[in-house]
Protein backbone atom coordinates (compact mmCIF):
# COMPACT_ATOMS: atom_id res chain seq x y z
CA UNK A 1 0.00 0.00 0.00
CA UNK A 2 2.77 2.44 -0.90
CA UNK A 3 5.59 3.77 1.20
CA UNK A 4 4.66 4.77 4.75
CA UNK A 5 5.64 8.37 4.15
CA UNK A 6 3.46 8.84 1.10
CA UNK A 7 1.20 11.86 1.64
CA UNK A 8 -2.40 12.55 0.78
CA UNK A 9 -4.24 15.86 0.76
CA UNK A 10 -7.39 16.57 2.72
CA UNK A 11 -9.41 19.72 2.13
CA UNK A 12 -11.54 21.23 4.90
CA UNK A 13 -14.82 23.09 4.48
CA UNK A 14 -12.80 26.34 4.54
CA UNK A 15 -10.73 24.97 1.61
CA UNK A 16 -7.67 24.68 3.79
CA UNK A 17 -5.39 21.87 2.61
CA UNK A 18 -3.91 19.38 5.08
CA UNK A 19 -1.14 17.06 4.00
CA UNK A 20 -1.18 13.78 5.94
CA UNK A 21 0.74 10.53 5.84
CA UNK A 22 -1.36 8.17 3.78
CA UNK A 23 -0.93 5.32 6.25
CA UNK A 24 -2.31 7.40 9.10
CA UNK A 25 -5.64 8.00 7.36
CA UNK A 26 -5.85 4.61 5.64
CA UNK A 27 -5.48 2.80 8.94
CA UNK A 28 -8.21 4.79 10.66
CA UNK A 29 -10.76 5.99 8.13
CA UNK A 30 -12.82 3.40 6.30
CA UNK A 31 -13.83 6.00 3.71
CA UNK A 32 -10.29 7.10 2.89
CA UNK A 33 -9.05 3.53 2.90
CA UNK A 34 -11.72 2.69 0.31
CA UNK A 35 -10.75 5.68 -1.88
CA UNK A 36 -7.09 4.67 -1.87
CA UNK A 37 -7.87 1.02 -2.46
CA UNK A 38 -10.20 1.52 -5.39
CA UNK A 39 -7.69 3.88 -7.00
CA UNK A 40 -10.02 6.88 -7.08
CA UNK A 41 -7.34 8.98 -5.38
CA UNK A 42 -4.79 10.51 -7.71
CA UNK A 43 -1.58 11.37 -5.84
CA UNK A 44 -0.58 14.08 -8.30
CA UNK A 45 -3.80 16.07 -8.43
CA UNK A 46 -6.40 14.87 -5.95
CA UNK A 47 -7.30 16.39 -2.70
CA UNK A 48 -10.10 14.80 -0.77
CA UNK A 49 -12.82 17.39 -0.21
CA UNK A 50 -14.36 17.17 3.26
CA UNK A 51 -17.04 19.82 2.91
CA UNK A 52 -18.70 19.08 6.21
CA UNK A 53 -15.51 19.12 8.32
CA UNK A 54 -14.06 22.48 9.34
CA UNK A 55 -10.31 23.11 9.66
CA UNK A 56 -10.25 23.08 13.44
CA UNK A 57 -12.05 19.72 13.61
CA UNK A 58 -10.05 18.23 10.74
CA UNK A 59 -6.82 19.15 12.49
CA UNK A 60 -8.00 17.38 15.62
CA UNK A 61 -9.08 14.31 13.67
CA UNK A 62 -5.67 14.16 12.00
CA UNK A 63 -3.99 14.58 15.40
CA UNK A 64 -6.01 11.66 16.72
CA UNK A 65 -5.23 9.37 13.79
CA UNK A 66 -1.54 10.33 13.78
CA UNK A 67 -1.12 9.72 17.49
CA UNK A 68 -2.91 6.39 17.42
CA UNK A 69 -0.93 5.24 14.38
CA UNK A 70 2.41 5.95 16.03
CA UNK A 71 1.47 4.94 19.58
CA UNK A 72 -0.67 1.87 19.07
CA UNK A 73 1.86 -0.17 21.06
CA UNK A 74 1.64 2.09 24.10
CA UNK A 75 0.01 0.64 27.17
CA UNK A 76 -3.73 1.00 27.49
CA UNK A 77 -3.59 3.42 30.40
CA UNK A 78 -1.36 5.90 28.57
CA UNK A 79 -3.59 5.78 25.51
CA UNK A 80 -6.69 6.36 27.63
CA UNK A 81 -5.03 9.30 29.32
CA UNK A 82 -4.13 10.77 25.95
CA UNK A 83 -7.69 10.19 24.69
CA UNK A 84 -9.12 11.92 27.76
CA UNK A 85 -6.90 14.93 27.14
CA UNK A 86 -7.80 14.83 23.45
CA UNK A 87 -11.53 15.00 24.20
CA UNK A 88 -11.09 17.95 26.54
CA UNK A 89 -13.30 20.06 24.28
CA UNK A 90 -16.54 21.98 24.60
CA UNK A 91 -19.89 20.59 23.54
CA UNK A 92 -19.71 22.05 20.04
CA UNK A 93 -16.21 20.64 19.65
CA UNK A 94 -17.40 17.22 20.76
CA UNK A 95 -20.31 17.38 18.35
CA UNK A 96 -18.07 18.41 15.43
CA UNK A 97 -15.66 15.57 16.19
CA UNK A 98 -18.56 13.13 16.38
CA UNK A 99 -19.92 14.18 13.00
CA UNK A 100 -16.45 14.13 11.40
CA UNK A 101 -15.63 10.69 12.81
CA UNK A 102 -19.01 9.48 11.64
CA UNK A 103 -18.49 10.89 8.14
CA UNK A 104 -14.95 9.54 7.79
CA UNK A 105 -15.91 6.27 9.53
CA UNK A 106 -13.14 6.34 12.09
CA UNK A 107 -14.22 3.44 14.27
CA UNK A 108 -12.04 3.87 17.35
CA UNK A 109 -12.64 7.62 17.54
CA UNK A 110 -16.37 7.04 17.16
CA UNK A 111 -16.32 4.44 19.93
CA UNK A 112 -14.44 6.87 22.14
CA UNK A 113 -17.02 9.60 21.56
CA UNK A 114 -19.96 7.20 21.97
CA UNK A 115 -18.48 6.14 25.29
CA UNK A 116 -18.05 9.75 26.34
CA UNK A 117 -21.64 10.67 25.52
CA UNK A 118 -22.82 7.46 27.15
CA UNK A 119 -21.06 8.47 30.34
CA UNK A 120 -22.55 11.94 30.09
CA UNK A 121 -26.09 10.53 30.21
CA UNK A 122 -25.71 7.29 32.17
CA UNK A 123 -27.33 7.56 35.59
CA UNK A 124 -28.74 11.00 34.81
CA UNK A 125 -32.25 12.20 35.53
CA UNK A 126 -34.54 12.59 32.54
CA UNK A 127 -34.65 16.37 32.75
CA UNK A 128 -30.87 16.45 32.76
CA UNK A 129 -30.59 14.15 29.73
CA UNK A 130 -33.07 16.29 27.84
CA UNK A 131 -30.91 19.29 28.62
CA UNK A 132 -27.59 17.64 27.73
CA UNK A 133 -28.87 16.28 24.43
CA UNK A 134 -30.93 19.38 23.68
CA UNK A 135 -34.20 17.46 23.40
CA UNK A 136 -36.74 20.28 23.37
CA UNK A 137 -39.75 18.34 22.11
CA UNK A 138 -40.09 15.03 23.93
CA UNK A 139 -43.09 14.05 21.82
CA UNK A 140 -45.21 12.73 24.68
CA UNK A 141 -48.71 14.09 25.09
CA UNK A 142 -49.10 16.20 28.25
CA UNK A 143 -51.12 13.31 29.71
CA UNK A 144 -48.38 10.74 28.96
CA UNK A 145 -45.71 13.02 30.37
CA UNK A 146 -47.72 13.63 33.54
CA UNK A 147 -48.42 9.91 33.89
CA UNK A 148 -44.68 9.13 33.55
CA UNK A 149 -43.74 11.76 36.09
CA UNK A 150 -46.34 10.46 38.50
CA UNK A 151 -45.34 6.81 38.01
CA UNK A 152 -41.57 7.32 38.12
CA UNK A 153 -40.95 10.52 40.09
CA UNK A 154 -37.37 9.42 40.87
CA UNK A 155 -36.54 9.40 37.13
CA UNK A 156 -36.95 13.16 36.83
CA UNK B 1 -6.86 25.65 19.11
CA UNK B 2 -8.94 28.19 21.02
CA UNK B 3 -11.01 25.63 22.85
CA UNK B 4 -13.24 26.96 25.56
CA UNK B 5 -12.75 25.84 29.10
CA UNK B 6 -15.75 23.56 29.43
CA UNK B 7 -14.73 19.94 29.42
CA UNK B 8 -16.15 16.52 28.85
CA UNK B 9 -15.13 13.58 30.89
CA UNK B 10 -13.79 10.29 29.66
CA UNK B 11 -14.20 8.43 32.92
CA UNK B 12 -14.49 4.94 31.65
CA UNK B 13 -17.42 3.41 33.43
CA UNK B 14 -17.28 0.33 31.28
CA UNK B 15 -14.66 -1.38 33.35
CA UNK B 16 -14.98 0.05 36.80
CA UNK B 17 -11.99 -0.96 38.87
CA UNK B 18 -13.92 -0.36 42.05
CA UNK B 19 -17.34 -1.34 43.20
CA UNK B 20 -18.53 2.20 43.68
CA UNK B 21 -21.84 3.16 42.18
CA UNK B 22 -21.53 5.44 39.21
CA UNK B 23 -24.80 7.22 39.49
CA UNK B 24 -23.52 10.39 41.04
CA UNK B 25 -23.11 13.09 38.48
CA UNK B 26 -19.76 14.53 37.69
CA UNK B 27 -19.61 18.28 38.03
CA UNK B 28 -17.64 18.77 34.82
CA UNK B 29 -20.55 17.20 32.94
CA UNK B 30 -23.39 19.03 34.60
CA UNK B 31 -21.73 22.33 33.76
CA UNK B 32 -21.79 21.28 30.18
CA UNK B 33 -23.80 23.15 27.64
CA UNK B 34 -26.25 21.11 25.56
CA UNK B 35 -24.90 19.23 22.56
CA UNK B 36 -26.28 20.26 19.20
CA UNK B 37 -28.90 17.75 18.04
CA UNK B 38 -27.29 14.42 17.33
CA UNK B 39 -28.78 12.42 14.44
CA UNK B 40 -30.90 9.55 15.72
CA UNK B 41 -28.84 6.79 14.07
CA UNK B 42 -25.92 7.91 16.23
CA UNK B 43 -28.09 8.13 19.35
CA UNK B 44 -29.23 4.59 18.57
CA UNK B 45 -25.65 3.32 18.63
CA UNK B 46 -25.04 4.99 21.98
CA UNK B 47 -28.21 3.51 23.48
CA UNK B 48 -27.13 0.06 22.31
CA UNK B 49 -24.25 0.13 24.76
CA UNK B 50 -26.14 1.31 27.81
CA UNK B 51 -27.11 -1.00 30.67
CA UNK B 52 -30.69 -2.24 30.98
CA UNK B 53 -31.41 -0.17 34.06
CA UNK B 54 -30.53 3.06 32.24
CA UNK B 55 -32.52 2.07 29.17
CA UNK B 56 -35.66 1.36 31.16
CA UNK B 57 -35.41 4.83 32.62
CA UNK B 58 -34.51 6.46 29.31
CA UNK B 59 -37.82 5.33 27.82
CA UNK B 60 -39.22 8.41 29.54
CA UNK B 61 -36.78 10.77 27.78
CA UNK B 62 -38.83 11.19 24.65
CA UNK B 63 -41.31 9.34 22.51
CA UNK B 64 -38.80 8.29 19.85
CA UNK B 65 -36.46 6.79 22.46
CA UNK B 66 -39.41 5.08 24.08
CA UNK B 67 -40.49 3.43 20.84
CA UNK B 68 -36.93 2.55 19.90
CA UNK B 69 -36.04 0.96 23.25
CA UNK B 70 -39.37 -0.91 23.41
CA UNK B 71 -38.86 -2.49 19.98
CA UNK B 72 -38.14 -6.26 20.20
CA UNK B 73 -35.48 -5.80 17.52
CA UNK B 74 -33.65 -3.36 19.79
CA UNK B 75 -33.77 -5.95 22.59
CA UNK B 76 -32.08 -8.44 20.25
CA UNK B 77 -29.46 -5.95 19.06
CA UNK B 78 -28.79 -4.94 22.65
CA UNK B 79 -28.39 -8.58 23.64
CA UNK B 80 -25.84 -9.08 20.88
CA UNK B 81 -23.98 -5.89 21.77
CA UNK B 82 -23.84 -6.76 25.46
CA UNK B 83 -22.44 -10.23 24.73
CA UNK B 84 -19.13 -8.56 23.93
CA UNK B 85 -19.36 -6.10 26.81
CA UNK B 86 -16.99 -7.03 29.63
CA UNK B 87 -18.88 -4.97 32.22
CA UNK B 88 -19.36 -7.42 35.10
CA UNK B 89 -22.15 -5.37 36.66
CA UNK B 90 -24.79 -6.80 34.41
CA UNK B 91 -24.16 -10.36 35.59
CA UNK B 92 -26.61 -11.37 38.26
CA UNK B 93 -28.08 -14.49 39.79
CA UNK B 94 -31.16 -15.72 41.58
CA UNK B 95 -31.14 -18.15 44.46
CA UNK B 96 -34.00 -20.10 45.90
CA UNK B 97 -34.37 -22.99 48.26
CA UNK B 98 -35.35 -26.53 47.54
CA UNK B 99 -36.16 -27.51 51.08
CA UNK B 100 -38.24 -24.90 52.73
CA UNK B 101 -37.04 -24.49 56.25
CA UNK B 102 -37.13 -20.78 56.51
CA UNK B 103 -36.22 -18.96 59.66
CA UNK B 104 -38.22 -15.91 58.91
CA UNK B 105 -41.49 -16.57 57.14
CA UNK B 106 -41.84 -13.00 55.95
CA UNK B 107 -38.64 -13.14 53.90
CA UNK B 108 -39.02 -13.60 50.18
CA UNK B 109 -38.13 -17.08 49.02
CA UNK B 110 -36.30 -15.88 45.99
CA UNK B 111 -33.37 -13.53 45.99
CA UNK B 112 -31.61 -11.59 43.31
CA UNK B 113 -27.99 -10.45 43.58
CA UNK B 114 -25.28 -9.11 41.35
CA UNK B 115 -22.16 -11.22 41.01
CA UNK B 116 -20.01 -8.19 41.79
CA UNK B 117 -21.80 -7.60 45.11
CA UNK B 118 -20.66 -11.04 46.22
CA UNK B 119 -17.12 -10.53 45.01
CA UNK B 120 -16.68 -7.20 46.76
CA UNK B 121 -18.49 -8.28 49.90
CA UNK B 122 -21.33 -5.76 49.69
CA UNK B 123 -23.92 -8.54 49.29
CA UNK B 124 -24.31 -8.90 53.05
CA UNK B 125 -25.62 -5.37 53.40
CA UNK B 126 -27.44 -5.22 50.07
CA UNK B 127 -31.18 -4.73 50.00
CA UNK B 128 -32.79 -8.15 49.60
CA UNK B 129 -33.92 -7.72 46.02
CA UNK B 130 -35.96 -5.82 43.60
CA UNK B 131 -39.57 -5.89 44.45
CA UNK B 132 -40.98 -7.33 41.28
CA UNK B 133 -41.02 -11.08 41.62
CA UNK B 134 -44.03 -12.49 39.86
CA UNK B 135 -46.42 -14.55 41.95
CA UNK B 136 -44.73 -13.63 45.19
CA UNK B 137 -47.49 -15.21 47.20
CA UNK B 138 -46.69 -18.62 45.83
CA UNK B 139 -44.46 -20.50 48.22
CA UNK B 140 -42.43 -22.83 46.10
CA UNK B 141 -40.20 -21.65 43.31
CA UNK B 142 -38.17 -24.03 41.21
CA UNK B 143 -35.57 -22.40 39.02
CA UNK B 144 -35.61 -24.36 35.80
CA UNK B 145 -33.22 -22.54 33.53
CA UNK B 146 -31.82 -19.28 32.30
CA UNK B 147 -31.28 -18.01 28.78
CA UNK B 148 -30.57 -14.51 27.42
CA UNK B 149 -31.62 -12.80 30.63
CA UNK B 150 -34.88 -14.72 30.98
CA UNK B 151 -35.50 -17.23 33.75
CA UNK B 152 -37.83 -20.19 33.55
CA UNK B 153 -39.25 -21.11 36.92
CA UNK B 154 -42.22 -22.98 38.27
CA UNK B 155 -44.28 -21.76 41.17
CA UNK B 156 -46.58 -24.71 40.67
CA UNK B 157 -44.97 -27.88 39.28
CA UNK B 158 -47.18 -28.03 36.22
CA UNK B 159 -47.35 -24.29 35.64
CA UNK B 160 -44.08 -22.68 34.63
CA UNK B 161 -43.35 -18.99 34.24
CA UNK B 162 -40.78 -17.31 32.03
CA UNK B 163 -39.61 -14.13 33.65
CA UNK B 164 -37.14 -11.39 32.85
CA UNK B 165 -36.01 -10.14 36.26
CA UNK B 166 -34.37 -7.05 34.74
CA UNK B 167 -37.57 -5.69 33.20
CA UNK B 168 -40.04 -7.43 35.52
CA UNK B 169 -41.97 -8.75 32.51
CA UNK B 170 -43.17 -12.32 32.78
CA UNK B 171 -45.31 -14.84 30.95
CA UNK B 172 -47.34 -17.50 32.72
CA UNK B 173 -47.45 -20.59 30.55
CA UNK B 174 -50.60 -22.67 30.33
CA UNK B 175 -50.44 -25.92 32.30
CA UNK B 176 -48.81 -28.86 30.57
CA UNK B 177 -51.62 -31.21 29.61
CA UNK B 178 -52.27 -34.30 31.74
CA UNK B 179 -49.51 -33.28 34.08
CA UNK B 180 -49.89 -35.83 36.83
CA UNK B 181 -46.42 -37.27 36.91
CA UNK B 182 -43.15 -35.67 37.90
CA UNK B 183 -42.12 -32.76 35.74
CA UNK B 184 -38.68 -31.55 34.78
CA UNK B 185 -38.24 -28.36 32.78
CA UNK B 186 -35.56 -27.00 30.55
CA UNK B 187 -35.36 -23.62 28.83
CA UNK B 188 -33.28 -22.50 25.90
CA UNK B 189 -33.02 -20.85 22.50
CA UNK B 190 -33.62 -22.43 19.11
CA UNK B 191 -31.29 -20.52 16.81
CA UNK B 192 -32.79 -21.97 13.62
CA UNK B 193 -36.41 -21.18 14.45
CA UNK B 194 -35.32 -18.02 16.31
CA UNK B 195 -37.49 -18.82 19.32
CA UNK B 196 -37.23 -19.57 23.00
CA UNK B 197 -38.47 -23.00 24.07
CA UNK B 198 -39.53 -24.50 27.36
CA UNK B 199 -39.31 -28.28 27.35
CA UNK B 200 -41.32 -30.24 29.91
CA UNK B 201 -40.26 -33.81 30.54
CA UNK B 202 -43.09 -35.73 32.05
CA UNK B 203 -42.78 -39.02 33.86
CA UNK B 204 -46.02 -40.76 32.93
CA UNK B 205 -45.13 -44.27 33.98
CA UNK B 206 -44.46 -43.47 37.61
CA UNK B 207 -41.08 -45.07 38.04
CA UNK B 208 -41.61 -46.34 41.51
CA UNK B 209 -44.58 -48.45 40.45
CA UNK B 210 -43.37 -49.65 37.08
CA UNK B 211 -42.99 -53.40 37.15
CA UNK B 212 -40.49 -53.58 34.35
CA UNK B 213 -37.74 -51.02 34.14
CA UNK B 214 -37.98 -51.05 30.37
CA UNK B 215 -41.44 -49.58 30.78
CA UNK B 216 -39.98 -46.36 32.11
CA UNK B 217 -41.40 -43.81 29.78
CA UNK B 218 -40.89 -40.09 29.60
CA UNK B 219 -43.02 -37.86 27.43
CA UNK B 220 -41.79 -34.50 26.26
CA UNK B 221 -43.70 -31.34 25.51
CA UNK B 222 -42.40 -28.12 23.98
CA UNK B 223 -43.72 -24.62 24.44
CA UNK B 224 -42.31 -22.00 22.10
CA UNK B 225 -42.64 -18.49 23.54
CA UNK B 226 -45.24 -16.59 21.55
CA UNK B 227 -47.33 -19.63 20.55
CA UNK B 228 -49.33 -20.06 23.74
CA UNK B 229 -49.59 -23.83 23.52
CA UNK B 230 -47.71 -27.02 24.33
CA UNK B 231 -46.78 -29.45 21.61
CA UNK B 232 -45.80 -33.06 22.21
CA UNK B 233 -42.46 -34.15 20.78
CA UNK B 234 -40.56 -37.44 20.94
CA UNK B 235 -40.26 -38.92 24.38
CA UNK B 236 -37.76 -41.53 25.44
CA UNK B 237 -37.82 -44.86 27.24
CA UNK B 238 -35.31 -46.96 29.12
CA UNK B 239 -33.81 -43.93 30.82
CA UNK B 240 -34.44 -42.23 34.13
CA UNK B 241 -33.88 -38.49 34.27
CA UNK B 242 -31.85 -37.53 37.31
CA UNK B 243 -31.68 -33.75 36.95
CA UNK B 244 -34.14 -31.27 38.39
CA UNK B 245 -33.80 -29.11 35.26
CA UNK B 246 -32.40 -29.26 31.74
CA UNK B 247 -29.19 -27.32 31.15
CA UNK B 248 -28.99 -25.14 28.05
CA UNK B 249 -25.66 -25.37 26.25
CA UNK B 250 -24.81 -24.87 22.61
CA UNK B 251 -28.37 -25.00 21.28
CA UNK B 252 -29.23 -28.13 23.27
CA UNK B 253 -30.89 -29.01 26.56
CA UNK B 254 -29.03 -31.52 28.67
CA UNK B 255 -30.07 -33.77 31.52
CA UNK B 256 -28.18 -36.37 33.50
CA UNK B 257 -29.97 -39.65 32.97
CA UNK B 258 -29.48 -43.20 34.22
CA UNK B 259 -29.84 -46.33 32.20
CA UNK B 260 -33.09 -47.83 33.51
CA UNK B 261 -31.48 -51.26 33.74
CA UNK B 262 -28.28 -50.07 35.33
CA UNK B 263 -28.85 -47.13 37.62
CA UNK B 264 -25.12 -46.91 38.33
CA UNK B 265 -24.48 -45.60 34.82
CA UNK B 266 -25.21 -41.92 34.31
CA UNK B 267 -24.85 -40.22 30.96
CA UNK B 268 -25.87 -36.91 29.43
CA UNK B 269 -29.11 -36.97 27.51
CA UNK B 270 -29.25 -34.07 25.10
CA UNK B 271 -32.04 -32.61 23.02
CA UNK B 272 -31.26 -30.40 20.04
CA UNK B 273 -33.71 -27.49 20.37
CA UNK B 274 -33.74 -26.78 16.64
CA UNK B 275 -34.48 -30.31 15.39
CA UNK B 276 -36.15 -31.43 18.64
CA UNK B 277 -34.25 -34.71 18.27
CA UNK B 278 -32.22 -36.50 20.91
CA UNK B 279 -28.55 -36.92 20.31
CA UNK B 280 -26.30 -39.81 21.27
CA UNK B 281 -25.83 -40.07 25.02
CA UNK B 282 -22.62 -38.38 26.12
CA UNK B 283 -20.30 -40.24 28.49
CA UNK B 284 -19.42 -38.36 31.68
CA UNK B 285 -15.85 -37.99 32.98
CA UNK B 286 -16.67 -40.12 36.03
CA UNK B 287 -18.20 -43.13 34.34
CA UNK B 288 -16.83 -46.34 35.80
CA UNK B 289 -15.37 -44.63 38.85
CA UNK B 290 -16.37 -46.78 41.85
CA UNK B 291 -15.63 -43.98 44.33
CA UNK B 292 -18.32 -41.73 42.91
CA UNK B 293 -21.90 -42.32 43.87
CA UNK B 294 -24.47 -41.55 41.24
CA UNK B 295 -26.64 -39.67 43.72
CA UNK B 296 -23.87 -37.12 44.25
CA UNK B 297 -23.69 -36.19 40.59
CA UNK B 298 -25.22 -32.99 39.34
CA UNK B 299 -25.06 -30.87 36.22
CA UNK B 300 -24.68 -27.13 35.77
CA UNK B 301 -23.62 -24.58 33.18
CA UNK B 302 -20.39 -22.67 33.73
CA UNK B 303 -18.85 -20.26 31.22
CA UNK B 304 -21.22 -21.51 28.55
CA UNK B 305 -20.01 -25.10 29.03
CA UNK B 306 -21.85 -28.08 30.43
CA UNK B 307 -20.48 -28.84 33.88
CA UNK B 308 -20.68 -31.98 36.00
CA UNK B 309 -20.23 -31.77 39.73
CA UNK B 310 -19.06 -34.99 41.36
CA UNK B 311 -18.90 -35.00 45.14
CA UNK B 312 -17.19 -37.64 47.30
CA UNK B 313 -15.37 -37.79 50.62
CA UNK B 314 -15.43 -34.04 51.33
CA UNK B 315 -14.12 -33.23 47.87
CA UNK B 316 -16.06 -31.87 44.90
CA UNK B 317 -14.77 -32.12 41.35
CA UNK B 318 -16.12 -29.67 38.79
CA UNK B 319 -15.68 -30.93 35.24
CA UNK B 320 -16.55 -28.89 32.17
CA UNK B 321 -16.97 -30.16 28.62
CA UNK B 322 -14.77 -27.66 26.77
CA UNK B 323 -16.00 -28.72 23.36
CA UNK B 324 -19.69 -29.51 23.46
CA UNK B 325 -20.51 -33.09 22.43
CA UNK B 326 -16.92 -34.28 22.63
CA UNK B 327 -16.65 -36.57 25.67
CA UNK B 328 -12.88 -36.41 25.28
CA UNK B 329 -12.92 -32.71 26.13
CA UNK B 330 -14.10 -33.05 29.75
CA UNK B 331 -11.66 -31.03 31.82
CA UNK B 332 -11.32 -30.83 35.59
CA UNK B 333 -11.85 -27.15 36.30
CA UNK B 334 -11.93 -27.14 40.09
CA UNK B 335 -11.20 -29.67 42.79
CA UNK B 336 -12.59 -28.22 45.98
CA UNK B 337 -11.72 -29.82 49.30
CA UNK B 338 -14.43 -29.23 51.87
CA UNK B 339 -12.74 -30.71 54.90
CA UNK B 340 -11.26 -28.18 57.34
CA UNK B 341 -11.93 -25.19 55.13
CA UNK B 342 -15.63 -25.05 55.54
CA UNK B 343 -16.85 -24.41 59.05
CA UNK B 344 -20.05 -26.10 60.08
CA UNK B 345 -20.24 -28.19 56.99
CA UNK B 346 -22.72 -30.99 57.26
CA UNK B 347 -24.18 -31.58 53.87
CA UNK B 348 -23.26 -31.47 50.24
CA UNK B 349 -25.07 -29.92 47.32
CA UNK B 350 -23.17 -26.81 46.47
CA UNK B 351 -24.74 -25.08 43.50
CA UNK B 352 -22.10 -23.52 41.24
CA UNK B 353 -23.19 -20.12 39.93
CA UNK B 354 -20.32 -18.37 38.23
CA UNK B 355 -16.64 -18.73 37.36
CA UNK B 356 -14.22 -15.83 36.96
CA UNK B 357 -12.78 -14.99 33.56
CA UNK B 358 -9.36 -16.25 34.70
CA UNK B 359 -10.96 -19.48 35.93
CA UNK B 360 -9.46 -19.15 39.40
CA UNK B 361 -12.61 -18.24 41.35
CA UNK B 362 -15.96 -19.98 41.58
CA UNK B 363 -19.12 -18.69 43.24
CA UNK B 364 -21.12 -21.34 45.08
CA UNK B 365 -24.44 -21.40 46.90
CA UNK B 366 -25.00 -23.87 49.69
CA UNK B 367 -27.05 -24.12 52.88
CA UNK B 368 -28.25 -20.55 52.72
CA UNK B 369 -24.72 -19.28 52.18
CA UNK B 370 -22.88 -17.80 49.26
CA UNK B 371 -19.20 -18.45 49.04
CA UNK B 372 -16.37 -17.74 46.65
CA UNK B 373 -13.73 -20.43 46.39
CA UNK B 374 -10.40 -19.26 45.06
CA UNK B 375 -7.62 -21.54 43.87
CA UNK B 376 -5.07 -18.87 44.78
CA UNK B 377 -2.78 -19.53 47.75
CA UNK B 378 -3.51 -23.23 47.76
CA UNK B 379 -7.27 -22.75 47.82
CA UNK B 380 -9.48 -20.79 50.16
CA UNK B 381 -13.15 -20.00 50.79
CA UNK B 382 -14.40 -16.50 51.23
CA UNK B 383 -17.89 -16.63 52.72
CA UNK B 384 -20.24 -13.88 51.66
CA UNK B 385 -23.15 -15.28 53.58
CA UNK B 386 -26.74 -14.30 53.29
CA UNK B 387 -27.39 -16.83 56.04
CA UNK B 388 -31.17 -16.68 56.27
CA UNK B 389 -32.03 -20.13 55.16
CA UNK B 390 -31.22 -23.71 55.85
CA UNK B 391 -31.60 -26.18 53.07
CA UNK B 392 -30.20 -26.88 49.67
CA UNK B 393 -30.30 -24.00 47.25
CA UNK B 394 -31.05 -23.65 43.60
CA UNK B 395 -29.32 -20.91 41.68
CA UNK B 396 -29.59 -19.43 38.22
CA UNK B 397 -27.13 -16.94 36.78
CA UNK B 398 -28.39 -14.45 34.23
CA UNK B 399 -27.30 -11.38 32.32
CA UNK B 400 -29.40 -8.24 32.27
CA UNK B 401 -31.29 -7.98 28.97
CA UNK B 402 -34.45 -6.41 27.58
CA UNK B 403 -35.69 -9.67 26.05
CA UNK B 404 -39.44 -10.07 26.45
CA UNK B 405 -40.92 -13.42 27.50
CA UNK B 406 -44.26 -12.84 25.76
Amino acid sequence: MGSPLKKIMLCSSEKEIFSVEEQVMVQHSVIINNMIEDGSYNYEESKIPLDCVDSKTLKKVIDYCTYHTHHHNDNQEDLEAWDAQFLNVDSNGLYDLLMAANYLEIRNLLDLIYRTIKNMIKGKKIDEIRRILNIKDHGFTPEEEEQNRKEYPHFY
Amino acid sequence: MGDTTTTTTTDDEDQPPTSKRHLSSSSSISDHRPLPNIPFDIVAKILLNLPVKSLLRFKSTCKSWNEFISDPQFAKDHLRASASDPNPNRNRFLVTFKTLRINNESQPYLRDYSISSVLDGSVATAAPARNKFPCLESRTKFLCGSCDGMICMATNPSWPIVWNPSTGKFKELPPVSAADGGLVYGFGYDHIGDGYKVVATLDLSNIRLAANRNDYQFDNFVYTLGTDSWRQIHGFAGLVVKDSSGKFVNGTLNWLACDANNLAVVRVLSLDLATEQYQTLIITPVEGRPDIEVRWLRSAVLKGCLCIVAERDMVADYFVMKEYGNAGSWTLMFRIPYANVLPEFFSFHMAPIWVSEEGDEILLAYLGMLSVYSTRNGGSFKAAGIGLFRGSMLAAAYTETLMSPS
